[in-house]
């Protein structure tokens, strides 16, 4: 009797088929959002980063909720809805701060700081991002991801200069450091999409700089790995940037070919605005050469766009 | 004089057979002659008709004239007026006097496609006056090749144009081909858009699919609880079949049971005298139960640490399902790609 008794109470100690929780639920959710983003289905992903929000909250699950909210952030951001961005990303930050988690405290400025830029306040994207980069540099962590962001923003000032710093002899000489350190740290880390930003912003540097060999090589290399990637929009701006250096390189075969690769892409990707940029390139370009037909041929469809579309649209770069 | 004398009984009468062969031979001949002349139409009474044509190409004398395919007479004659045009006489059998009225016409055709060239009368209105003899019947020029060639020329002449108006670059064709290139290209770009447009739809189809997902997810665990419920009742309705059956074989059974009784009241006199005797034993013992217990619920605390560590250990690991969380989406360092307001 005694030990059919003990034999019981271990027996029901046993782990027993239990059903999910709220939480795995939260995380399932959150992890689907997540092959959505990677997928470039921003909207699928945002409605299942709101899903594993509401799932997390109505648990009191904190951290699951700040990797929401930061997630939808960036999905918003994605999208070009910089308000909604804005607002997720202000509630991570003070979620962040509250948990004292330093990581996603510094994702979170990170994210802030590109909301800022797209609202047109590239003085406090400056200061978001430099936020995230000296709460890294505290515990040890160096990001080539913010690194090339904040070069971008320098570059984006006009000087490439921190402010209120003397300028340096050379023209983006600060933003050419720190992308070269982005580079080196990317590189390390094997994160390919940002050794190709780390190359697409060089090239920004050497276009600015008039330097077109190097602008070409630059996206070069950024275009061999945007390629296997498959992102349209980058590729669009890597084919663009080559089919300019090459322009100023006075090799107008080579970038008429490139300027029509990079409608290709962008038309075929439904990127109005980057579709009608190559069109306009295209159309100067044969001028140019003399080639009155295509020139012809190339304002004619771009004649249809604007009629079609109202207007070019977008930022062009 | 008599030696020259023919006494022989077979040249009796020589002269005369000799005679009558000889007409006889001649009346063949006549006989011959005569129905040749008849078949050639020799005897025929004819009347001559005639037309005048602008050349004597192609004509002759002899040349056989036909009335629908039939021979009806022959070319008799051709005469050069003095305006350099040609007379040509014909004679017609009068058989076929009342086929050739005011209407009938004179042509050359040729018999076949490469056949001789005979002239043909055509046939002229009922209840027109007859051609009479000598009367002159009109003639309906019929293309030879030459004419044939002269009315190809001009036809030639008119697709030279037409083919060098086709391939004028500067022709209406030419810009016309041109413009329709354009509009194609046009109707690709706009197929395109049409593309993306398709994409966008999608995107939002997938966003709603999104949201319907969530719908599905927030309702889905409460349906197929309902549903597991429901099968459970089935289930346990199923069950309460035979043991309504038990019950009723218990009821039975107990009957039975309740005649015994007796008996076994006797039994459970003694059993539970039996049993006071052992419980007074055990008492002896009680306290220790609570410790035994007690025991057994630390040993289970300890199996389940145990259990614990063995999972986080790497052989346990790799067998154990590693728990999941929630990860960050890539940040992308990149202002090229992000629209600014």
């Amino acid at each position: 009797m005694l030990i059919g008794l003990i034999a019981s109470f271990a027996f029901g100690c046993a782990a027993k088929e239990k059903r999910p929780s709220v939480e795995e639920k939260a995380v399932d959710a959150s992890m689907r959002g997540s092959e959505a983003f990677a997928n470039r289905d921003y909207a699928v992903a945002l409605v299942r980063f709101e899903i594993s929000l509401q799932l997390n909250r109505a648990v009191d699950n904190r951290h699951g909720e700040l990797v929401d909210l930061i997630n939808i952030a960036r999905a918003y951001i994605a999208l070009a809805d910089y308000q909604n961005a804005g607002d997720r990303v202000e509630k991570a930050i003070t979620l962040a701060r509250s948990l004292n988690d330093n990581r996603k405290l510094a994702e979170a400025y990170a994210t802030y700081s590109k909301v800022r830029w797209m609202a047109g306040d590239s003085q406090a994207a400056l200061t978001e991002i430099n936020k995230a980069i000296s709460i890294d540099a505290k515990d040890g962590i160096n990001s080539g991801g913010l690194l090339n962001l904040k070069a971008e923003l320098l570059i984006d000032s006009g000087t490439g200069a921190e402010p209120l710093q003397v300028e340096k002899a050379e023209p983006f000489q600060r933003a050419e450091e720190l992308l070269f350190t982005a580079l080196s740290l990317n590189k390390r880390e094997d994160n390919a999409a940002e050794t190709a930003n780390s190359y697409r912003a060089l090239a920004r540097v050497s276009e600015l700089r008039m330097k077109w060999n190097d602008a070409l090589a630059f996206y070069s290399k950024a275009y061999d790995i945007d390629k296997p990637a498959g992102d349209p929009i980058k590729i669009t701006i890597d084919l663009m940037g080559m089919a300019g250096s090459n322009l100023a390189l006075k090799r107008p075969d080579e970038a008429v070919f490139l300027f029509g690769r990079a409608y290709v892409v962008s038309a075929n990707a439904g990127l109005t605005a980057r579709t009608v940029e190559s069109l306009d390139k295209l159309i100067i370009t044969y001028k140019e050469m003399g080639n009155a037909e295509k020139a012809d041929f190339y304002s004619r469809i771009r004649d249809t766009m604007s009629a079609d579309n109202g207007s070019g649209g977008g930022r062009a770069k | 004089m008599d030696r020259l004398k023919d006494s022989d009984s077979r040249f009796k009468g020589l002269e005369i057979k000799i005679g009558l062969l000889v007409l006889i031979v001649l009346v063949g001949i006549a006989f011959v002659v005569i129905s040749l002349g008849i078949e050639r139409g020799i005897f025929t009474k004819k009347y001559t008709l005639y037309f005048i044509t602008e050349s004597g190409e192609g004509f002759r004398e002899g040349m056989p004239v036909k009335l629908s395919g039939f021979n009806i007479g022959r070319v008799k004659n051709i005469e050069l007026a003095k305006d350099a045009r040609v007379t040509v006489y014909l004679e017609i059998n009068n058989k076929y006097h009342g086929w050739l009225r005011s209407g009938s016409v004179a042509r050359v055709i040729k018999e076949g496609f490469i056949g001789d060239a005979v002239v043909e009368v055509t046939v002229g209105k009922p209840g027109t006056k007859e051609y009479a003899e000598g009367e002159m019947i009109p003639f309906e020029k019929a293309g030879g090749m030459a004419e044939i060639v002269n009315e190809v020329k001009p036809v030639l002449n008119e697709i030279k144009e037409i083919i060098h108006y086709i391939n004028d670059p500067a022709g209406d064709i030419k810009k016309t081909l041109s413009n329709v290139q354009n509009v194609t290209a046009g109707m690709l770009t706009t197929r395109e858009k049409v593309d993306s447009l398709l994409d966008q739809t999608g995107t939002t189809v997938k966003k709603v699919q999104g949201l319907v997902d969530s719908v599905a997810e927030n309702t889905g665990p409460a349906m197929e609880s309902t549903a597991r419920i429901i099968k459970n009742m089935e289930q346990i309705s199923l069950k309460l079949v035979p043991t309504m059956e038990r019950i009723d074989r218990i009821a039975g059974n107990a009957e039975m049971a309740t005649q015994r009784l007796p008996a076994i009241t006797d039994k459970l006199e003694r059993t539970i005298d039996n049993v006071k005797g052992m419980s007074d034993a055990l008492s002896n013992d009680a306290p220790r139960i609570g410790e035994i217990l007690m025991d057994a619920g630390d040993a289970a605390r300890d199996g389940k640490a145990l259990v614990k560590g063995v999972r986080e250990s790497w052989p346990g690991r790799l067998v154990a399902p590693k728990p999941r969380s929630p990860e960050l989406v890539p940040f992308d360092g990149s202002l090229m790609n992000v629209e600014r307001r």
